[in-house]
């Protein structure tokens, strides 16, 4: 990202597999410090620690980035973002969606861990089409 | 004139033929403007950079 620093902004669908222990606190822990004003820290942390996404990780990485505590565990525990959740899971699928990551660059859909440089390309052709 | 529309068949299969190569090549390299693009929602969900930056992507994301 920090190579399109200004040019490039990321939105972020949760898409926790079922099957996963950890997948779906996680997502919750994201959108529970994004409520908080911190959601790109909390990202950051999460893709840098995964997958030590236990309940206690997340209060820890919640901790570190001075959130409100009380707030943070309420909302973690009871599942506040569960329809939020719900509704980016029911996107993905209506995409067509089985692999994370998964991508759409100006509506460009780029599947799985592509390469870097795969990736690249299609931010550049897409900023050349835009004359940036 | 048989002559004449004889030539005139051959440069016809000859244009038909350009015209044939040059939609097998757009299919094979098709132009940014016919890449398929999905609508996908954004309200609702966080971003990160600014909302001003002329391209947009969206992941859908595993943390686990």
């Amino acid at each position: 990202m920090g190579e399109y620093e200004g040019k490039v902004r990321l939105v972020i669908k949760t898409y926790p597999y079922k099957y996963r222990d950890f997948a779906h606190m996680a997502a919750e822990a994201a959108l529970a410090a994004w409520d908080q004003g911190r959601f790109e820290e909390m990202h950051s942390i999460l893709l840098k620690n995964s997958p030590k996404l236990e309940r206690t990780n997340l209060i820890l990485y919640a901790k570190e980035l001075g959130l409100d505590m009380d707030r943070f565990i309420r909302d973690l525990d009871g599942m506040k973002h569960r329809d939020h959740i719900e509704r980016d899971k029911k996107l993905a699928l209506e995409l067509d969606l089985y692999n994370t990551p998964s991508f759409f660059i100006n509506g460009r859909r780029v599947l799985g861990n592509v390469p870097y440089e795969y990736f690249k390309k299609v931010i550049e052709e897409e900023m050349d089409a835009l004359g940036q | 004139m048989r002559s004449l529309s004889g030539c005139n068949l051959t440069v016809l299969a000859g244009f038909r033929a350009l015209v044939c190569a040059l939609l097998i090549l757009a299919a094979s390299t098709p132009a940014l403007a016919e890449v398929k693009r999905f609508q996908v929602p954004l309200e609702g969900s966080p971003v990160i950079g600014p909302s001003t930056a002329p391209t947009t992507i969206i992941e859908f994301i595993d943390y686990q």
